[in-house]
């Protein structure tokens, strides 16, 4: 039976009706909420293109139904940047050319949003464990890898002001 | 004067949208009353189709329509096949882009259903029934070879859907005076680019206008253009194809899709607008497979170390069906087998043959990953027997000065390669390490050096008409305009499809040196037929040899269009004014100035100001032609020197180092070139030592998700450490090469010759692929049990 969910995605509250038990959140996201940044690479939770923060955590959205979303507080790539500003991990990306068609970028950035949250000054082994999970085909992650050790270094200046 | 803008490496223009979730793949579009489509797939590799029943599930509520094989038979023309001209006689198997009487492989599309939404689809597709009658399976390409095999087109006098020889030089004089000949045979084995997004489409057909759109995930939208029309004898006229954000392309979507066909077909029968949008269960059975190819190679050699030619009889698995790009990769693999080195002469014999898999197409390097393999495992092996050490060989052996007319017909153009393999052994302190190899050795840990090297080609000519077929001309060329609008800003468009590349930097970068304004004032707009000048695509590492000199072309072009007007402007002759900065000036007095939106402005608005022999408008459109006939139209070239070791416990192969020095010309923006070096190396290693595509004996893949299909993870690809050369090319305006195969060519075989040379002095001999750990664990107790 269709139910009616209530979640918080990127700040702002919904009240969905008629969400089918079997619609997968990615689904949710991207075709009733028009929030298209969130990608679906292999429906078996394998790639991480499909990676939003559900409650804080970094989950795959592509094996969790969106009536399990409801109540929960979601953050996906368009909620991430505040008041126009880029997050430091897009500005990382950016900035080492951490991405080449983008189609995984927003599953790694929120990846690695999770990362530095658990590992604010990590290594490079620490930062090619923690995205085991989100697979890229273009960039074979060594600007990836910069790229979340560039949001790092960002984040601790920021943080020493 | 500004400073120069090619050879910096700017951030990506194109980046912003893909960083904030903004970026639009195609299935982030939604039209009006657009319904779902699914393919309903044989579950069996080889069947007779006696029935499609679709009757219950055009019951269902949410049904919209469905169609046919039977039916499309009659509104579609055949998939269209690639075929050379020494095949273009030959008989080709027929390709429908839904199966009518029987089903070659597992996953081809038998029907397709469209319903209100995706999940409804899918309910649909389940309900439609077929009748099978399963046949016997091919599944080895060498059974289908034999007399007797069961025969998969009856139409066809064999199983061979294609021969292909190729002969150069003087093989005959190679053995003539040949030592000895070393003959061995080398296998790689079936795996794909699996771009992250999959394929997908939206077809939608207005009968008021007659137009077709169909936005497609493509790297080729101007040859689907083409193919669509001929397939669907529908006039070309009135087709468009737009490819929106591409997620990854890398060769695999230069297919022409019989989905898109189906889907684009089932439009116009309901007159709403369809969507479909490929799983990941359905690209690894039915999007292009790539890469299986078996070489029965044999190198006349003297005794001193010279190779003096080499032959390879060669059997590509080519799968159910002929795919468009079929022959590329053949071609291509037989083609690179003499390298980088001097000889004598060349043959290939290639047989595609037809098997109960999915068929086979282009994936990054279309061929020349296999070519490299085979003659660089080679040399390491003939290095072995004659107890010299590989490098020494190769030095030997090595092309000496540039340009150098190899046996396959090819001039390769520019660069040293001995200076190149100096620098990358440098870089690895090859001597020191060699050394470290032994004291290890000793203590039981197991290190491999790996060189290989290759000159890559980018550019492809298919030079003969009946190779032309498939839309890849027989004389490449790019044509772009540039347009600049009323307030002086300019807009680039061009016909192919940067899925990744960064085309959109680059040629900004290079329209900005032209026109002498700031990046900031360029827009690219790729990938849609109806607003971009006629491309053959992002294929073949063409972009910058070929497209960036047209865009430089039209970028003059419109500069002397502004300059005509400023001239009138400034009351200064043409030839005085120059364009910098956004300022259009008179030389040698920088004050006589105007900016160049002011010049605009009055090309398009304030034209009765203007002369009357000064036309209106300001926009420019050239063309670039390939200087060159042959098959590949400039020369880029890499050394990679992978250090491995090899966990002879465990089969687990783990990098220590990865050097790689490339040369690819002038580069416009050093950290895309690298960023494509890198992925395409990563690619590659995923290749050599994770994916492959496995079917059982019944023809069942067996690896349908990326839980079965392993990709690299960060863990699993090591850093690289690049090093630039740019030798520029002589022939192309700017001296670019292009390199976006990249890595993937040399890496199979550097990091098979770095597997080896660790687990060689067990006893072990590597000549195929993959070398995945319970592949190496299996050589390593064979050799135990020898």
């Amino acid at each position: 039976m269709a139910r009616t969910i209530r979640v918080n995605v990127n700040g702002q509250d919904y009240l969905e009706e008629h969400v089918e038990p079997r619609l997968l959140l990615v689904h949710f996201l991207r075709d009733r909420l028009a929030l298209t940044g969130t990608h679906v690479g292999c429906d078996s939770t394998n790639c991480g293109a499909c990676t939003v923060l559900f409650n804080g955590n970094a989950i795959k959205s592509c094996t969790l139904l969106a009536v399990r979303a409801d109540g929960a507080r979601i953050t996906t790539i368009e909620g991430l940047s505040r008041e126009g500003k880029l997050h430091p991990l897009q500005e990382g990306f950016w900035e080492t050319h951490g991405l080449q068609c983008g189609y995984c970028t927003p599953g790694m950035i929120l990846s690695g949003v999770q990362l530095l949250e658990r590992y604010p000054d990590p290594s490079e082994e620490v930062v090619r464990r923690e995205l085991e999970g989100n697979l890229c085909r273009c960039t074979g992650y060594q600007n990836i890898v910069a790229a979340v050790l560039w949001a790092a270094k960002r984040l601790k200046n920021q943080g020493a002001k | 004067m500004a400073e120069a803008i090619i050879g910096q490496s700017i951030k990506r223009l194109e980046d912003p949208k893909f960083i904030t979730g903004t970026a639009t793949y195609v299935d982030d579009i939604s039209l009006p009353g657009m319904v779902y489509a699914a393919f309903v797939r044989s579950p069996h590799a080889h069947a007779r189709v006696r029935a499609v029943d679709v009757t219950e599930a055009l019951k269902h509520p949410k049904a919209a329509d469905a169609l046919i094989g039977i039916e499309a038979l009659k509104l579609a023309n055949p998939m269209p096949v690639y075929s050379y001209r020494e095949a273009a006689a030959v008989k080709k198997p027929e390709y429908r882009c839904l199966a009518t009487d029987r089903v070659r492989f597992v996953g081809q599309p038998v029907a397709v259903v469209a319903a209100r939404d995706r999940y409804s689809a899918d309910d649909v597709a389940e309900l439609v029934s077929v009748d099978y009658e399963p046949l016997e399976a091919l599944m080895d390409p060498e059974k289908s070879l034999q007399p007797d095999a069961l025969r998969l087109h009856e139409h066809l006098d064999s199983n061979v859907g294609l021969y292909i020889t190729r002969e150069g030089g003087d093989m005959g004089g190679a053995y003539n005076e040949a030592d000895f000949v070393f003959k061995k045979r080398f296998r790689m084995h079936r795996h794909t680019g699996t771009p992250i997004e999959t394929r997908g489409c939206i077809a939608q057909y207005n009968s008021g206008t007659g137009e077709l759109t169909l936005i497609c995930s493509t790297q080729v939208p101007h040859i689907l253009k083409s193919h669509f029309a001929e397939i669907l004898n529908f006039p070309e006229l009135h087709i468009r194809v737009i490819a929106p954000d591409v997620g990854g392309g890398f060769g695999n979507k230069l297919q022409v899709p019989p989905e898109y066909v189906a889907v684009c077909l089932l439009a116009m029968k309901i007159r709403r607008p369809v969507k479909w949008i490929e799983t990941r269960r359905e690209s690894l059975m039915a999007f292009v497979h790539a890469r299986d190819q078996i070489h029965d190679v044999e190198i006349p050699m003297k005794k001193d170390g010279t190779i003096l030619g080499i032959k390879s009889r060669m059997i590509v698995d080519a799968g159910g069906y002929l795919d468009a790009r079929i022959s590329g990769p053949s071609l291509g693999a037989g083609m690179w087998l003499p390298g980088p080195y001097k000889m004598k002469g060349y043959r290939v014999d290639i047989d595609v043959v037809m098997t109960n898999k999915c068929p086979y197409g282009a994936y990054r390097g279309f061929g020349s990953q296999m070519g490299t393999l085979v003659i660089e495992r080679a040399v390491d092996l003939i290095a072995r027997d004659l107890k010299t050490d590989p490098v020494e060989l190769r030095r030997k052996n090595l092309i000496e000065t540039l340009p150098y007319k190899t046996v396959t017909g090819h001039e390769y153009d520019s660069g040293d390669y001995h200076a190149a393999l100096n620098k990358a052994l440098e870089l690895v302190d090859y001597p020191t390490l060699r050394k470290e190899q032994e004291r290890l050795r000793k203590e039981g840990r197991h290190i491999g050096i790996g060189v290989a090297m290759a000159v890559e080609g980018a550019g492809w000519n298919t030079y003969t008409a009946a190779m032309a077929q498939t839309y890849v001309p027989t004389l490449d060329y790019a044509t772009v305009t540039t347009r600049m609008d009323t307030s002086g800003n300019v807009k680039v468009l061009i016909g192919d499809v940067g899925c990744g590349t960064g085309h959109a930097t680059t040629a900004a970068q290079v329209a900005s040196d032209a026109l002498g304004l700031a990046v900031e004032n360029i827009e690219v707009v790729e990938g849609d037929t109806a607003v971009t000048p006629y491309d053959s695509g992002t294929r073949a590492a063409r972009f910058s040899a070929i497209v960036l000199p047209a865009v430089a072309a039209s970028g003059r072009s419109l500069k002397g269009k502004v300059a005509r007007v400023a001239a009138h402007l400034l009351e200064a002759s043409e030839e005085d004014v120059e364009i910098s900065e956004g300022k259009a000036f008179v030389r040698g007095t920088p004050n006589r100035n105007l900016p160049v939106s002011r010049v605009a402005r009055v090309a398009y608005s304030e034209v009765a100001t203007l002369p009357r022999e000064i036309p209106a408008g300001l926009e420019a459109t050239e063309s670039f032609k390939a200087p060159v006939s042959g098959l590949c139209i400039t020369w880029p070239y890499s050394i990679h020197v992978p250090v491995v070791e090899v966990d002879i416990e465990t089969g687990v192969v783990k990098f220590l180092r990865y050097v790689i020095v490339h040369d690819c010309g002038v580069e416009v923006n050093p950290r895309i070139v690298e960023g494509q070096v890198v992925g395409g190396t990563a690619q590659g290693i995923g290749g050599t030592i994770l994916e492959e595509l496995v079917y059982d004996d019944n023809g069942q893949l067996l690896t349908t998700s990326f839980m079965d299909y392993l990709l690299p993870t960060a863990t699993d690809i090591p850093s690289f450490e690049v090093c630039h050369l740019q030798t520029a090319a002589p022939q192309i305006p700017g001296g670019y090469k292009g390199m976006g195969e990249g890595g993937c060519v040399y890496t199979y075989a550097a990091v098979v010759n770095a597997i080896a040379d660790a687990i060689e002095p067990l006893g072990v001999e590597v000549t195929s692929t993959p070398l995945s750990p319970s592949q190496v664990l299996k050589l390593l107790r064979e050799a135990r049990g020898a």
